[in-house]
């Protein structure tokens, strides 16, 4: 579905592209927007008094006002980052770590992605807090109710998890756990890093205290990422990186600077920040909504569906994650018994199909399956059932030539 | 049908040379390639004149293109020189395995090659 949407399709007709999970192709109007910044008015925001840098400016804040649209909240609470993995290690040094003290817990599952484990684990390590990295349900699922009860024990500093694995595909059905979350006055942060491409995030149903997703997965440009923080959280917090454009001015008073923080939300977009990715990331989810949620659920729920079908039986395959259809996203982690997954992967790269293998940054997720490293098959709109059939065809010729036992 | 999994490199991967545990080795050395979990180690065993590579063995786990590597590699060191065989190019044992594994998977393919190399630095 949408392949003509992508110029990469068309240049390379025969690509077999399924790791949407690593990253989403990029359609035309998100290449258009951003080579239009480009050439026609690539000035520097916020400081120019020149018609372009008006324009530039005009154009850059205008991507915020889509990205709060898209999540429905306030622009002053969409912070501009370079990616999700930063927006995690912003909320963890700048909201946290100030407010952390020593023996209490920091709440995370074992899905998570590396970049929801390894900031709060250092800021754990060097505060004499503790990182509670919940084990997954014996079906490999998210524990909530292990994690609610964390939550009610009063020691809770911080809950973070993921709102979708990138290995399993499990999407987590959080609104509860942060329900319960905000009745203890524990703050929330979820990682929609693989969510935000599936599923509308709407903030005023979901009632987290923080949210982070990666431009590049939902189809925008690399170099830019989103984090969402609830106003007085953001107003309340100090600026994490300095430099300029996050200060109005820096007086010298006795030989002493006393700089004078921006206003929200420029007070956390220290430098210039990716001017041409925001407008581009701007186009992207604008593209989204052109082609409405209903659609885009429709065709994930169909690919789900299928992909469960021809995976879940593959011989010498063990495919991870729910098996039921409305408990996950198109994305297909599979084990084989003996072949490597590099193996695999390189197999159906010969063959012109596009797979990740290996540990997808959850190194503790798959030692809770017991496994190494899987292959990962993972979906955007752009793909189609015949796409996941050809896949399956050739993990079945692939471990018919690479398993040692046969 | 596979550039990459051609016949005579699969042959050595499911059945390895040189695979397997050295009583006293004179050399030894263990090598992770952290971004696929591959783990390789090797032991060598050396003649009198503590030069001659008389033995070697490799274990641990890895892809298909690390274990085949391994196989190969034994069998063109067994009987070098080890100044030889520390200057053994990783094009050399590419040849021997038949491929253009690509910069992604050049790792694999010459693990074995690179946890030999150490082996030999560490008694050197």
């Amino acid at each position: 579905m949408f392949k003509n949407h992508f110029p990469i399709l068309n240049h390379q007709s025969d690509l077999v592209y399924l790791d949407s999970a690593a990253t989403a192709l990029k359609p035309k109007p998100v290449i258009e927007a951003t080579v239009n910044y480009l050439q026609e008015y690539s000035a520097n925001i916020h400081r120019g008094l020149y018609p372009l840098a008006e324009r530039a400016t005009a154009a850059y804040e205008g991507a915020r006002l889509t990205v709060a649209y898209f999540l429905q909240v306030a622009p002053e609470e969409i912070i501009f980052t370079k990616n999700a993995t930063e927006g995690i290690n912003l909320v963890a040094e700048s909201f946290l770590r100030p407010r952390l003290k020593s023996g209490q817990k920091i709440v995370v599952s074992a899905a998570e992605h590396h970049s929801n484990l390894l900031p709060w684990w250092r800021l754990a390590q060097e505060t004499d807090a503790e990182l509670i990295t919940v084990p997954l349900t014996v079906d490999g699922r998210l524990n909530l109710s292990a994690m609610a009860e964390f939550v009610a024990d009063g020691s809770v500093a911080m809950l973070s998890l993921t709102l979708a694995s990138n290995v399993t595909g499990e999407l987590v059905l959080v609104s509860e756990l942060l329900q319960a979350a905000k009745a203890a006055g524990v703050p929330t942060l979820l990682d929609a890093a693989q969510a935000a491409a599936h599923v509308p995030l709407d903030m005023a149903q979901l009632p987290a205290d923080f949210l982070v997703f990666s431009g590049h997965k939902v189809y925008g440009p690399t170099g830019i990422g989103v984090l969402f923080g609830r106003r007085e959280h953001l107003s309340a917090m100090p600026p994490w990186q300095l430099g300029g454009d996050m200060v109005t001015t820096v007086h010298i008073k006795s030989g002493q600077l006393q700089p004078v923080w921006s206003d929200l939300p420029g007070k956390f977009e220290a430098g210039t920040p990716p001017i041409a990715e925001a407008i581009g990331l701007a186009a992207a989810l604008t593209w989204m909504k052109e082609i409405g949620t209903v659609v885009l659920a429709r065709h994930d729920a169909e690919l789900t569906e299928h992909g469960l079908n021809v995976f879940s039986g593959l011989p010498g395959f063990q495919l991870l994650g729910p098996t039921n259809p409305v408990d996950r996203l198109p994305i297909f982690s599979l084990v084989h018994e003996r072949i490597h997954s590099h193996d695999l992967a390189s197999f159906l790269a010969e063959q012109g199909i596009a797979v990740r293998a290996g540990q997808h940054c959850a190194a503790p997720l798959l030692q809770q399956f017991g496994a190494s490293s899987a292959i990962r098959i993972s979906c955007g709109v752009y793909t189609d059932k015949i796409d996941l059939d050809a896949a399956a065809k050739a993990l079945t010729a692939a471990s018919q030539l690479l398993d040692p036992h046969v | 049908m596979s550039d990459l999994y051609r016949m005579q490199l699969l042959e050595h991967y499911r059945h390895p040379n040189h695979w397997g545990i050295l009583a006293a080795p004179d050399l030894r050395a263990e090598l992770d390639n952290p971004t696929c979990g591959d783990r390789l180690a090797v032991g060598i065993r050396l003649a009198a004149d503590g030069q001659t590579i008389t033995d070697v063995a490799f274990t641990g786990e890895g892809c298909a293109l690390a274990i085949a590597g391994a196989s190969m590699l034994g069998d063109l060191i067994i009987g070098q020189k080890l100044s030889v065989a520390a200057a053994l190019p990783k094009e050399k044992l590419l040849v021997e395995m038949g491929i253009d594994p690509g910069p992604t998977r050049l790792k694999c393919a010459i693990l074995a090659l690179a946890v030999t190399k150490q082996a030999m630095l560490l008694t050197e």
